[in-house]
């Protein structure tokens, strides 16, 4: 082992190690954003995912799930996209984002419906939303 | 190369970088931390209520209900509410529940203490003021907090025992929900002078709620009903406990539908059955949203030697839209004529009731609404909910 790979490996060892606590799976947020417009409208409005920590998220959820009777893995997926969308920048690589817009979080239109085109442009143009800086 | 040099290029790199990621590392660490997953949520309301007639006055009324929130670990959570509300003579207290939850399967959940009982949806979900569209309850329902709605046919259902529930998948599309719940059951309830009730969460005898209404009643023993307290019972009256399910499927955002019931025996000797069914649904379609809810209660009594059941049933329906920021929202709910075979002991109640939301937050609604009695007096309700 050479010495730039003797100095790589501690590198990618630290990097390993703080991964899982610095960023969300893709796919885990994708099924996130799916499962929170599929539960959370059912029984009230969307609440924005900027009104709380990440921790704070992880015990409503926890509640959430007991409420809305929810599978492990679906919670935690809408967990990972509620905390890789708060702003809080307390788990996320990504630059944090800026305000969520308070439309972002309205009930999506019947007639967008989850798996739609129309549904997943509205998806990806909220997303961009919420990445956008604040005009000072 | 000085050996400090070597030290420098071979392990300050990593050394620094690791440093720097350290505090993302620790989070997770610091999440897991007990202390640190205490939390109150909850919801409050200020409400007005204008009785469009008769001698009844026009009266504010207020009610707040925190919602403590203790996770012992990710697979433990201990939650309750409280629920403080303004009553004639002073501030009423209850302990809507108080639970444990077990969250460590991934299609099970495991609930121990005194828990909201899955009978219809709206008792369990969509009764707080914030999710609730319209100020007051549909007449299937009734709550002695927020000052604006009457025990009918069950108050919303809280009890004491255990429940399990499973979710689970019906291929890609479809979700299953179960319920199932061993609980204390039901009382019989004992009435004051005024043929009132003494707890929140009882449902009026029938012959009083006859009486109420003015209505002519065919039924001879009307009076000799009894009234049903609902998770009063913390110390069981009789050796029977209340044994009930709920079966529901899910399709995405756009449907679901439910049909739940219980069974108990109510009186000390366990003698009197009471048996519950409830049947819901709720589905999304061009902007609208639609709701429906309708239940029977099946109620043993004992009168005259013998034992006949009355059967109390009620059903609701409520419509939305959201409109920006603005919500119509038009309900029609109905208390069907309570029957001991076919001789009435309680009429019928018809109410149709709309309104208006404004959403100044998502978990901020003011509401306005009129409701039409069509056998009462109508009257204007304002509320203005908080989730928090």
């Amino acid at each position: 082992m050479n010495t730039w790979n003797r100095s790589i490996f501690p590198i990618a060892v630290a990097m390993l190690i703080a991964l899982p606590a610095a960023a969300f799976p893709q796919q885990s947020v994708a099924d996130g954003v799916r499962l929170w417009s599929q539960n959370c409208g059912r029984c009230h409005n969307f609440r924005p995912a900027e009104e709380r920590s990440d921790q704070d998220w992880a015990t409503i959820l926890s509640h959430m799930r007991v409420r809305a009777n929810l599978k492990r893995s679906d919670t935690q997926a809408i967990l990972a996209f509620l905390q890789s969308s708060n702003g809080t920048g307390e788990s996320t690589t990504a630059a944090a984002p800026a305000r969520a817009p308070a439309d972002a979080f309205r009930v999506p239109a019947a007639s967008s419906a989850p798996g739609t085109l129309e549904w997943s442009v509205a998806m990806i143009i909220r997303r961009a939303l919420w990445t956008l800086p604040e005009v000072p | 190369m000085s050996i400090s040099r070597i030290v420098a290029k071979r392990f300050a790199l990593p050394l620094v970088t690791a440093l720097l990621l350290l505090p993302a590392g620790t989070l997770s660490a610091q999440q897991q931390s007990p202390l640190s997953r205490f939390l109150v949520s909850g919801y409050a309301s200020a409400n007005y209520n204008v009785p469009a007639e008769g001698d009844a006055r026009n009266n504010f009324s207020a009610s707040f209900s925190p919602i403590f929130l203790f996770e012992l670990s990710p697979d433990f959570l201990f939650e309750a509410e409280l629920e403080f509300g303004l009553e004639e003579g002073g501030t009423t207290t209850t302990l809507e529940y108080a639970q444990v939850d077990y969250l460590g399967f991934e299609n099970v959940l495991l609930v121990a203490g005194k828990f909201l009982l899955p009978f219809g949806v709206f008792s369990e979900r969509l009764h707080p003021t914030w999710i609730n569209k319209m100020p007051s309850m549909p007449l299937l329902y009734g709550h002695a907090h927020g000052g604006v709605a009457e025990g009918v046919l069950t108050p919303i259902l809280s009890d004491v025992g255990v429940m399990a529930r499973y979710a689970g998948s019906l291929g890609d599309v479809w979700g299953l929900d179960f319920s199932f719940y061993v609980a204390q059951g039901p009382s019989q309830a004992e009435h004051d002078e005024d043929g009132g009730d003494d707890h929140a969460h009882s449902i009026a005898p029938a012959s009083v709620a006859a009486a109420a209404n003015g209505q002519d009643i065919t039924y001879p023993y009307a009076s000799e009903i009894p009234g049903i307290a609902f998770g009063t019972n913390f110390s069981d009256n009789n050796d029977n406990k209340m044994l009930g399910a709920r079966l529901g499927v899910v399709k995405g955002p756009d449907f679901e539908a439910y049909v739940s019931g219980f069974h108990s025996m109510y009186d000390d000797e366990d003698y009197l059955d009471l048996v519950g069914a409830n049947v819901a649904a709720e589905v999304r379609k061009g902007g609208f949203e639609f709701r429906g809810e309708g239940a029977m209660l099946w109620q043993e009594f004992e009168v005259a030697n013998e034992f006949p059941t009355l059967r109390s049933p009620a059903y609701y329906v409520q419509t939305s839209r959201r409109i920006g920021d603005f919500e119509p929202v038009v309900r029609w709910s109905h208390l069907l004529e309570a029957k001991v075979e076919d001789e009435v002991a309680r009429d019928h109640r018809r109410q149709f009731a709309f309104g208006i939301n404004y959403w100044m937050r998502p978990s901020v609604p003011l509401k306005l609404a009129y409701e039409i009695e069509l056998d009462g007096a109508d009257r204007f309700l304002v509320q203005w909910a908080y989730g928090f």
